[in-house]
């Protein structure tokens, strides 16, 4: 899950003379357990045509019915981002002939969307945080699936018909590719956070469209824009949005001006491609939807949603930095992941003490030899067999020097092929590190002895013989000799010869 | 100014994909003209604060539960469609 940011060096970051002015519109599929309209299964992934009812399929004669979830999961998210909430709202019908929307229509919400005026703070850099405005967030539903390259004709699969979505629109706060990246991480964070979307752009829970249009900077009237879509990665988010302003900058340097359309990304020329223009678009004729309730929402709704929200990512993130003492560095890796970072709560809760090193320590472990081993296996934290307390365990005995750090992850690999205690591992396999100082002496002396030869060169200036006395002591030691202790000790000898 | 209605009611028919000829047109224009008129009385009355209805029922908060229900067999749900392969329903090409 863990994606690095695509350096994107646009124009836009490097020129002074204009700047990008960008807004998203970013659709999240609902986790809910059945369809907006309808008691159709939302399921992702079953056969296709088999979560279908006459609501979805829009036949004749039947009536939607509103899922409770659809209200309060978008209140979730509404009261996530500090939108206020509308009382009275509506649904509203979005007509297009399409054949993935068989009922001819969309349900949508139109004017007086159920939130409005809120924002997200992203970080930029060294901490610092910006904050997008967003204009509305809104309850709609899904269209079906077409397939359009197994038969002569389309082929639609309804199962996603009617599965409830809500869009996010940002206000155009945005600068720069790195910015909309940004902000996109943090829808995904935050709907991840709340549990209303799982958050996966390639398989489309999280959808992004972006407007984006240039500037002379300091002006503060808004250019053409144009509309892009099918950005379905991080990567090609910020790389589409780098094209799409560069792509305008230059139109506009060479004395040309940017026409008001829809574009899209193909990501196999890395262009975005005009797919219609301004006079194609269409006219949805929006009207509100006679067949179903408004919606209200009273301050008793309203407080009982705010009561029960999670901490949020970055309340998450300031707390790992003040609580545990952890950089941002590692506060960033484990809040992108909440599993990951309630797991790092885990661990951190069962070290015996508790303090700043021994939780960095953690974070360190965490970081280094357990995301090794799920990006090795591709799989999430919560499908890897390990106890927190074995985590902990093993740290301990590492950071207070029972075992070496390469014994350590010895006993991991143990840890996680039997589920044994590390400290039952280290006791059974005689692992403990040998601290013990005239344990160790005697060690080195016989070494010395035994390769006097060397000892010789080693006084002669070959200095760099230091290393093979010491890992012909670790080896005399069956590798459990503490190599701080032994590094003193050959010193120590060495010295006196 | 006939011809800027019969206008308006192609541009709403191309959207909704019905096809009408020049003296459907025409008649719909008159037809329209009388619909338009007769609603037109009420705007003799003073409706500044009057929010609009959009409901003849008011009601709100007509919900159901979030729990999946069994849906139609695939076959039941192909049933009336002009086109399908017994998995997926089947439309003319819509992208080349």
């Amino acid at each position: 899950m863990t994606e690095s940011i695509v350096s994107n060096t646009s124009i836009v970051e490097t020129n002074s003379e204009y700047e990008a002015v960008i807004g998203l519109e970013v659709h999240a599929q609902l986790l809910t357990e059945s369809k907006a309209f309808c008691g159709c299964s939302s399921d992702f992934g079953a056969l296709p045509n088999t979560n279908v009812c006459p609501v979805c399929l829009g036949h004749p004669g039947s009536l939607p019915k509103l899922n409770r979830n659809l209200v309060e999961f978008i209140l979730k998210m509404g009261l996530a981002t500090g939108c206020k909430i509308r009382e009275h709202s509506i649904f509203s019908r979005k007509n297009y002939f399409y054949a993935d929307l068989p009922k001819g229509y969309q349900i949508s919400q139109y004017s007086d969307p159920i939130c409005y005026d809120g924002k997200i703070e992203i970080e930029l850099g060294d901490g610092a945080t910006k904050r997008i405005g967003i204009t509305r967030i809104h309850m709609e539903e899904d269209t079906g699936k077409s397939i359009h390259d197994l038969d002569i004709d389309t082929l639609i699969d309804y199962n996603r018909c009617g599965v409830p979505l809500i869009e996010i629109v940002s206000e155009p706060d945005i600068r720069s590719a790195t910015e909309a990246y940004q902000y996109l991480m943090q829808i995904r964070q935050i709907v991840m956070y709340l549990g209303i979307c799982d958050g996966n752009l390639e398989e489309g829970s999280l959808r992004c469209d972006a407007n984006v249009s240039v500037r002379k900077r300091g002006s503060t009237k808004f250019g053409v824009k144009t509309e892009v879509k099918n950005l379905n990665s991080f990567r090609n988010v910020e790389k589409a949005i780098g094209y799409e302003t560069d792509r305008q900058i230059a139109l506009i340097k060479s004395g040309g001006f940017v026409t008001q359309e829809t574009r899209m990304w193909d990501a196999s020329s890395q262009q975005t491609k005009l797919m219609r223009s301004k006079e194609q678009a269409h006219d949805y004729r929006y009207f509100p939807e006679p067949d179903l309730a408004g919606v209200y929402v009273n301050a008793e709704w309203v407080e009982r949603v705010k009561s029960v929200l999670p901490e949020l990512p970055m309340e998450r993130k300031q707390r790992f930095m003040n609580f545990y003492g952890l950089p941002r560095y590692d506060a960033g890796i484990f809040v992108e992941d909440k599993s990951l970072s309630d797991f790092f709560e885990r661990c951190a809760g069962e070290l015996e003490t508790k303090s700043a090193d021994r939780f960095k320590a953690v974070s360190n472990w965490i970081m280094t030899e357990v995301m090794r081993i799920l990006s090795d296996r591709k799989i999430g934290i919560n499908e890897l067999a390990v106890l927190p307390k074995h985590i902990a365990e093993l740290v301990e005995l590492f950071v207070g020097e029972v075992v070496s750090s390469k014994i350590a992850k010895e006993i991991f690999s143990d840890v996680l092929a039997n589920g044994k205690s590390p400290k039952v591992i280290v006791s059974e396999k005689n692992l403990a590190q040998i601290s013990d100082v005239a344990q160790i002496e005697k060690a080195v002396s016989e070494i010395l002895a035994a390769n006097g030869d060397n000892v010789e060169k080693y006084k002669a200036g070959k200095t760099n013989l230091f290393g093979f006395f010491v890992s012909q002591t670790l080896k005399a030691t069956g590798g459990r000799a503490n190599p701080r202790i032994v590094t003193e000790e050959l010193q120590r000898q060495l010295n006196a010869v | 100014m006939n011809q800027d209605k019969t206008d308006a009611i192609k541009d709403v028919a191309d959207l909704a994909r019905l096809n009408f000829d020049a003296q459907e047109l025409e008649v719909f224009a008159l037809q329209f003209d009388k619909m338009l008129e007769y609603v037109g009385v009420i705007e003799q009355l003073d409706l500044e604060n009057v929010e609009p209805l959009l409901h003849v029922v008011h009601s709100e908060n007509v919900f159901r539960e979030d729990v999946a229900e069994k849906s139609l067999s695939t076959a039941e749900a192909l049933a009336n469609a002009p086109k399908h392969n017994d998995v997926f329903f089947k439309v003319p090409k819509v992208l080349k």
